[in-house]
């Protein structure tokens, strides 16, 4: 009878210590695995550089699968492309579907772009669950970094998609509900303001290649905007701040300067990259000329870009577009030619190589917030003769070698104008028009001229069919599509 | 002959496969022809919904009476428009999103009705309420106290100025109006029965009540503040009337880029314009002065006058007016 009380106790004690936990999961010992490795600031730190190289998008040229996400590398199409700024040089293939305002749900940019975009949010969802493992020291800016960049990604997505999922912390593969419902565009944006304030709140101006204040202000100006209605008052002080010359920004005055000379004092916030580095350069430089990229050639300027540049760009038109050298029927966007080469004699030779180009894409440059002030005063009007909307508004005049506004009051009309031969080629035109309540004027009459079909529903990209596959019924399509 | 025989049987079969073959096309010709009149056999799997947006056009004159239509319907391929006019009038359109002017302002039936290549119809409608938008009215600020005079006309105390010291506890309300232009961190003026003549100033009937800012510099500096709401980037005129004692003393009456909650914050408020009076005609000589400010993002401004003298100043009369 001892005896078995003795065998008992040992059997017990056996059990009880091989029922710990991690006998069956043990703690990875030789690598890093993702719920252990956040653990200090350079880890975290680590982490928010992700969140940039989630924006930089692959190369396509030099990393060709076509599973991997592009990013900003291809967000000329779905912006510039479907304005009546640029089309492809030869309409052919699912490209040529954004000129012509006929996109379908299956096309593979609108699903690689939405799929990039959701991939930012998650990078910025890993560093923002894992912020308890910061310093005190450097918790705030981590923070401010990673819900600027989260802001970034749904500002897109939201003027691209509409009504989004909202996603706010890292999910679990079958959280199909949060991953595919789609949440109402004005908690998108509470959610945009909120990051924006934050990152308002604690970053400093030093960096042009990562987030900064500058760049929080001035794209939380631009969000006021946006709106269904309008913060102007808000919009308005945002952009004075910015503006302020103690902070550093201001117009070049070589216009050509600000594509070719990177971090300089225009630019607000930029996406870089590094020629000849296959993971970390892009290809769209390349893209946009005659068959050096891996199309034949898109983002051409349309011969309503090229009339309105001739007409009302100033010193900037010869910055801004070109004939195409080996097809002189065609115009071709310059703004960001491959490490700052012109091609040579037709346009298509280059001492580095294009497709690994270098040029940093530049989201915020001084300019656009200048322009933002004027459209701030004019605050949903027709037009305006405020003494600070005139200085802004002539400042950008002037640069591009231009006399003051005629008149002393500007409409609503010479101000989209103006922001059009300003940014041509900066995936601003489109937002503007919508913006600014012209972009179904506008774009139907474009459409008409040249044949295509435009409707109101056209504003938004179909969601992509292949999410919507996925999503068991829970993700609802855009009218239209 | 055996050949011939053969000949001719190859010639009927030949004839009689041409004759199969003929009647083979034609029955499935027609069974083609007709197989088409089994539409709506299987069922509609994707019947059209209908839904529009309407948004008022802007620009000049008319335009308020136009909207455009946004069609957001699924799944149709025909669109029926129809606009009830208030006269019992209905205007139709088949285009897929029309621009429709509406007589004038009221209520309007607009009907759209999808329908697919099936005949299967969806029907939404919407009463559009046709407004002629308000021109934005420009504030003209109400200044409380701009005379500062005695007693109930032009407001003494009866247009409510509270004033919360420093302790937390409203002042106690005086005859004289001065709580309107009180702030924490400075010391009001003093109200003068040496103030300018009647409004509109002639200079010519009795004198009334104004503000005194005595010598600076002597324990008894003095200023007044008060808060004003305006609309935000619009030009407005200021006019005041000063007198002053001596040679090179000077009033100043600023417009303020906010609101402040002390005096000590004058410096980081900063002003949007200001005006000095600077001309010594003696006491009782009152001089006109006007200047022009263009308000701020906020609209939020507020009056600040102060002096700088060796001897009593006045100032009197403010008003803030919407530039023409």
């Amino acid at each position: 009878m001892k005896k078995l009380k003795f065998l008992t106790l040992i059997v017990i004690t056996i059990l009880s210590v091989s029922c710990e936990d991690s006998f069956l999961s043990p703690d990875l010992k030789t690598g890093t695995s993702g719920d252990a490795f956040y653990s200090n600031d350079e880890e975290l730190e680590a982490a928010v550089i992700n969140i940039y190289d989630g924006l930089q998008g692959v190369n396509a040229s030099k990393l060709t699968s076509s599973n991997l996400n592009h990013a900003t590398q291809v967000e000329f199409y779905v912006t510039e492309m479907r304005s009546d700024n640029t089309r492809t040089k030869s309409q052919e293939g699912e490209a040529a579907q954004f000129e012509s305002f006929a996109i379908e749900a299956t096309n593979g940019i609108v699903a690689d772009y939405y799929r990039s975009f959701y991939d930012v949010i998650f990078r910025a969802n890993v560093v923002l669950d894992n912020i308890d493992a910061a310093s005190e020291a450097a918790a705030g800016k981590i923070e401010g970094e990673a819900k600027f960049l989260r802001a970034y990604a749904y500002f897109n997505l939201v003027r691209l998609y509409g009504d989004v999922p909202l996603v706010t912390n890292v999910i679990a593969p079958l959280d199909t509900e949060t991953a595919f419902t789609r949440i109402n565009s004005s908690e998108i944006y509470a959610l945009i303001i909120e990051d924006l304030q934050t990152a308002v709140d604690n970053l400093d101006d030093s960096f042009k290649d990562r987030a900064s204040k500058a760049a929080a202000q001035g794209l939380l100006a631009k969000v006021y905007l946006s709106l269904p209605t309008p913060n102007y008052a808000q919009a308005q002080l945002l952009c004075e701040e910015v503006l302020d010359p103690a902070r550093g920004f201001e117009l070049l005055d070589s216009y050509s300067d600000v594509f070719f000379s990177e971090r300089n004092d225009e630019i607000i916030f930029a996406i870089g990259y590094e020629q000849g580095d296959n993971n970390n350069s892009q290809n769209f430089s390349a893209e946009w000329l005659n068959s050096v990229g891996r199309t034949s050639g898109v983002n051409y300027a349309t011969t309503d870009v090229v009339t309105a540049l001739e007409e009302m760009g100033g010193d900037r038109t010869q910055h801004t577009y070109r004939v195409d050298p080996f097809q002189p029927t065609e115009n071709q966007a310059i703004k960001y030619l491959p490490n700052g080469e012109s091609g040579g004699d037709n346009g298509r030779t280059f001492s580095s190589d294009a497709q690994a180009a270098g040029n940093d894409w530049i989201v915020l440059r001084f300019a656009d917030v200048v322009l933002l002030h004027v459209e701030a005063i004019l605050g949903g009007g027709e037009s305006t003769s405020n003494s600070n909307a005139l200085t802004s508004f002539n400042s950008i005049r002037n640069r591009a070698g231009l006399p003051n506004d005629d008149d002393g009051v500007i409409t609503k009309e010479e101000l989209l104008n103006e922001r059009r031969v300003e940014l041509a080629f900066e995936n601003k035109r489109l937002f503007d028009l919508i913006r600014m309540g012209e972009a179904v004027n506008v774009l139907s009459e474009f459409a008409t001229t040249n044949g295509y079909s435009f409707s109101s529903t056209d504003l938004l990209l179909p969601i992509p069919q292949r999410e919507i596959g996925l999503s068991k019924g829970v993700l609802t399509q855009n009218p239209g599509y | 002959m055996k050949n011939n025989r053969n000949i001719n049987r190859i010639k009927r079969t030949a004839g009689l496969l041409t004759a199969i073959f003929l009647l083979t096309i034609s029955f499935s010709s027609c069974d083609l022809e007709y197989d088409v009149a089994g539409t709506a056999s299987i069922e509609d799997l994707t019947p059209p919904s209908a839904f529009f947006a309407a948004t008022q056009n802007s620009g000049s004159d008319e335009a308020w009476k136009s909207y455009t239509f946004s069609n957001q319907s699924n799944s149709a391929t025909q669109y029926n428009w129809e606009f009830v006019h208030s006269s019992g009038e209905v205007i139709t359109s088949t285009e897929v999103e029309p621009e429709h002017t509406f007589p004038g302002e009221g209520d309007f039936l607009v009907t759209l009705t999808a329908s697919d290549n099936l005949g299967v119809e969806s029907v939404y409608s919407e009463t559009i309420t046709v407004v002629m938008p308000l021109v934005p009215t420009v504030i003209t600020p109400v200044i409380s106290e701009w005379a500062f005079e005695d007693g109930t006309e032009d407001g003494g105390d009866t247009l409510g100025c509270v004033f919360i010291q420093e302790d937390g506890t409203p002042k106690t309300p005086k005859n004289d109006g001065t709580n309107c232009w009180r702030i924490l961190g400075a010391t009001v003026h003093n109200t003068s029965s040496d103030g300018a003549y009647t409004i509109p100033f002639d200079n010519t009937s009795g004198k009334t009540q104004g503000a005194k800012y005595p010598a600076t510099g002597e324990g008894n500096d003095r200023a007044s503040y008060q808060a004003l709401t305006v609309t935000p980037n619009v030009k407005y005129i200021v006019t005041f009337h000063y007198a002053l004692k001596n040679d090179g003393d000077k009033v100043r009456v600023g417009i303020l880029n906010g609101w402040m909650d002390n005096a000590s914050e004058l410096e980081t408020t900063g002003f949007i314009a200001e005006a000095d009076g600077d001309v010594s005609l003696g006491k009782n000589n009152f001089t006109e002065v006007t200047f022009e400010f263009e308000a701020n993002a906020t609209g939020e401004i507020a009056i600040w006058i102060d002096n700088v003298s060796t001897g009593d100043t006045y100032v009197d009369n403010i008003s803030i007016v919407p530039a023409p």
